[in-house]
């Protein structure tokens, strides 16, 4: 029909609106028109994080080496917290690397729109992509950390079970889903009023204690077990002590596990993308 | 040819004052506008309104208020646009006009508040420079991230990898990461990554005027080039001269309705059509421009030179000697100019510039051709120039006035644009115009100029 021969297939047309329907089918194509992006994303955060630093990639073994080796030190020898029963390096890396997969999802994923507020601004992609940079670089950076660390010194001190390794991936995949659930619920309202950022580090503070990180849920007193139950990073670190003493995870601990992760995580994209549209007004 | 870009009844509406407002506000706000929406129906009262004129000076106008929550006004109204494929339409307007909020919504960057629009293809757009850049990549890492940010292939991308380095001129800066670049440098690649990548429509706000001369230049070129393939061209600038040489269409924008078009497609259209773009991007330079045809300054707050010359009036003004600031193609036009002498000190030129509303100079005339240029003795001085019919075109003018001391200082009086005025043409057949009836082309100038005619000598009229 059109002049020139090169419009021979017909164009597709794209109408766009501010019907605020949610169209997962709709947002499914467009985030896989896009697909590409999220590995340039991932690429541009992880070279952007190890730019002009001397150790590099290092620092995803370092830091969590670092803070497990304070812990063992503090915890370990000084106050002697009980373990137990496992080594004490073992007891802090599979609470430690845990942990830093859900921050490294949950704190970028929060400031997502506000510090990509120039990207943002000026160029349409579907953005809840960056997001999912986030966790994938979490994924890595965690994937990384398990492999040199957590499986190295569980083979040395001996506790490596297959349980250990057969467990991860799920516990893994429900980390990253409910940190980018929770995320993506506080990056529109991070936008708006920048309290946000300032609430989420105390918050996850308070989160961090009331998380057998540092001390083991046989410590806590009785009437504090039923949050232990729900916690989700609780019951991640504590699925990775009973793996390492040969026990799979109950099927409470999974079933509340999974429901969390979901329920976040799809919040967190409806939430998402219905201040996606005019979020740009807002920053 | 089919369209590529349909904006039906296209609104936005943004905040006016602080962004934050407790929630209490918020849904206060929100209640009261529903509740006014139900009294009133919104679409009604529209057809009433006026097309705004183009003379407003504010930013906001109270149309832009209108039938819009408290605090909230109407940065587009009702937008109808359609764009056919292939067309190099230029948007122009004064700043909140408007133009940016349309780009970032058919760039789907925010979301229209009503309204729809449609487009076909792909769509790039690039709003401002380092659009999708990330500063310690290098350029050509960049021109990876920033292509599929909007939306291309790598396999695209590396196709025409080479075309787009060669275009940016950045040649071995390539490789070095893009926070050492400078704002023109940054210009240049996302230009030539946006121009390069296979979209079938290209929009381009106001960013090339960060690029050098001989840059703009090309970019130029490369739009219509662009144009040329079939592309749509979606392109916003305050350079008329560049809208001019791109565009095929112009759109003016004022107050955020679309009020002068070049070309009306849609029937629901209430903009004005124009007949051409160079007619909308002189009417909009005309817009907002206020005719001065008098100055007499007050003594105590004259232009002074030295303590020892001032400038008291200047003044447009007619055979009669009337002051006025609309003259007729075929009136002699006299510019007046006063000026008093204290002492015998400095040898004094008057110069006339007479420019167009762009800015762009006509002639300059000096009153040395008719006096010496000798010290000026103490007195009060009446200097008219005369400039004399037929010479200008119908059009807007205006005339910077200069008293010049002579080449050895430096410092002057200038009063750029001090006087301005409008020629009109009663398009009566006589003068320049001989019997031709028609609307006189657009330029700026229309002298008389000899004609030598040699008619062949009355024949045998005799054709077989």
């Amino acid at each position: 029909m059109s002049k020139s021969g090169k419009n021979r297939i017909p164009l597709k047309e794209t109408v766009v609106s501010n019907n605020s329907q949610f169209n997962l089918l709709g947002l499914l194509k467009n985030l896989w028109e896009f697909r590409l992006l999220l590995w340039v994303f991932c690429k541009r955060d992880l070279k952007g994080r190890y730019t002009q630093t001397i150790f590099g990639l290092g620092w995803v073994i370092l830091t969590p080496l670092i803070t497990v080796g304070v812990f063992v030190i503090v915890f370990g020898v000084m106050v002697k917290v009980p373990t137990d029963g496992l080594p004490t390096i073992m007891f802090y890396l599979v609470a430690v690397i845990p942990w830093y997969a859900f921050m490294n999802v949950l704190n970028p994923s929060v400031q997502m729109i506000e510090g990509n507020a120039g990207l943002i601004s000026k160029v349409y992609f579907p953005r809840l992509l960056i997001g999912g940079s986030y966790a994938v670089g979490a994924a890595v950076d965690f994937l990384i950390a398990y492999t040199l660390l957590i499986t190295p010194f569980a083979i040395a001190y001996n506790v490596w079970t297959p349980q250990l390794l057969l467990i991860m991936p799920l516990l893994l995949l429900c980390t990253l889903m409910t940190g980018l659930g929770v995320g993506l619920i506080l990056a529109p309202l991070n936008a708006k009023y920048r309290d946000v950022k300032h609430l989420v580090p105390l918050a996850l503070q308070l989160f961090y204690y009331s998380t057998p990180a540092i001390y083991p849920v046989s410590a806590v007193p009785p009437w504090a077990k039923p949050w232990y139950s729900v916690n989700p990073l609780s019951l991640v670190i504590s699925s990775y002590r009973d793996a390492m003493h040969g026990h799979w995870p109950s099927s409470s601990t999974l079933f509340t596990l999974i429901t969390i992760a979901v329920v976040c995580f799809t919040a967190g994209v409806l939430i998402f993308q219905h201040f996606d549209k005019n979020v740009v007004d807002t920053l | 040819m089919s369209w590529a870009i349909r904006c039906e009844e296209l609104s936005k509406l943004y905040k006016i004052g602080k962004s934050n407002v407790t929630a209490a506000e918020m849904v206060n706000e929100q209640i009261r506008w529903m509740l006014g929406r139900l009294a009133r129906p919104l679409r009604k009262t529209q057809s009433a309104l006026p097309t705004p004129t183009t003379n407003h000076h504010t930013i906001l106008d109270e149309l832009q208020t209108q039938d819009a929550p408290d605090n909230h006004f109407w940065s587009l109204r009702d937008i109808n646009l359609e764009v056919e494929q292939g067309d190099r339409v230029g948007i122009i307007g004064p700043n909140g006009c408007g133009k940016s909020t349309l780009l970032k919504i058919l760039s789907r960057i925010t979301s229209p508040s009503s309204g729809l629009f449609r487009f076909k293809g792909r769509l790039v757009s690039l709003l401002e420079i380092g659009t999708g850049f990330h500063g310690d990549l290098s350029g050509r890492e960049n021109i990876f991230l920033n292509g599929s940010i909007m939306g291309m292939k790598p396999k695209e991308i590396s196709r025409r990898l080479e075309e787009i380095i060669e275009f940016s001129e950045l040649g071995e800066l390539i490789d070095t990461p893009v926070k050492r670049y400078s704002s023109g440098m940054y210009v240049r690649l996302a230009f030539s990554v946006a121009a390069h990548l296979e979209s079938e429509i290209l929009i381009v706000d106001e960013v090339l005027a960060v690029g050098d001369a001989a840059f703009q230049r090309r970019c130029a070129d490369k739009m219509l080039q662009v144009a040329d393939e079939g592309r749509t061209l979606l392109f916003v600038s305050h350079d008329m001269d560049a809208v001019n040489r791109i565009c095929n269409r112009a759109v003016h924008m004022s107050h955020g309705r679309i009020i002068e078009d070049s070309r009306i497609t849609q029937p629901q259209q209430t903009a004005v059509h124009s007949a051409s773009v160079s007619d909308i991007t002189r009417s909009y330079i005309r817009s907002g421009i206020r005719l001065q045809q008098e100055i007499v300054w007050p003594a105590n707050d004259a232009p002074v030179f030295d303590d020892c010359v001032t400038l008291n009036a200047v003044r447009l003004v007619d055979e009669q000697g009337t002051v006025r600031n609309e003259f007729d193609v075929k009136e002699d036009i006299i510019v007046e100019v006063v000026f008093s002498v204290k002492e015998e000190k400095w040898p004094i030129n008057v110069h006339i510039h007479l420019k167009d509303l762009a800015g762009h100079y006509l002639l300059v005339s000096m009153d040395n051709s008719r006096i010496d240029c000798g010290k000026r003795r103490p007195g009060r001085y009446v200097e008219r120039c005369r400039i004399a019919a037929p010479l200008l075109n119908a059009g807007d003018f205006k005339i910077d006035v200069e008293l010049w001391p002579g080449a050895e200082v430096d410092h002057r009086i200038l009063q750029p644009s001090i006087l301005s005025f409008t020629v009109s043409d009663d398009s009566h057949p006589s003068g320049v115009r001989g019997n031709w009836p028609n609307a006189w082309p657009g330029c700026l100038l229309r002298p008389e100029l000899q004609w030598d005619v040699q008619t062949p000598a009355p024949q045998r009229s005799s054709l077989p």
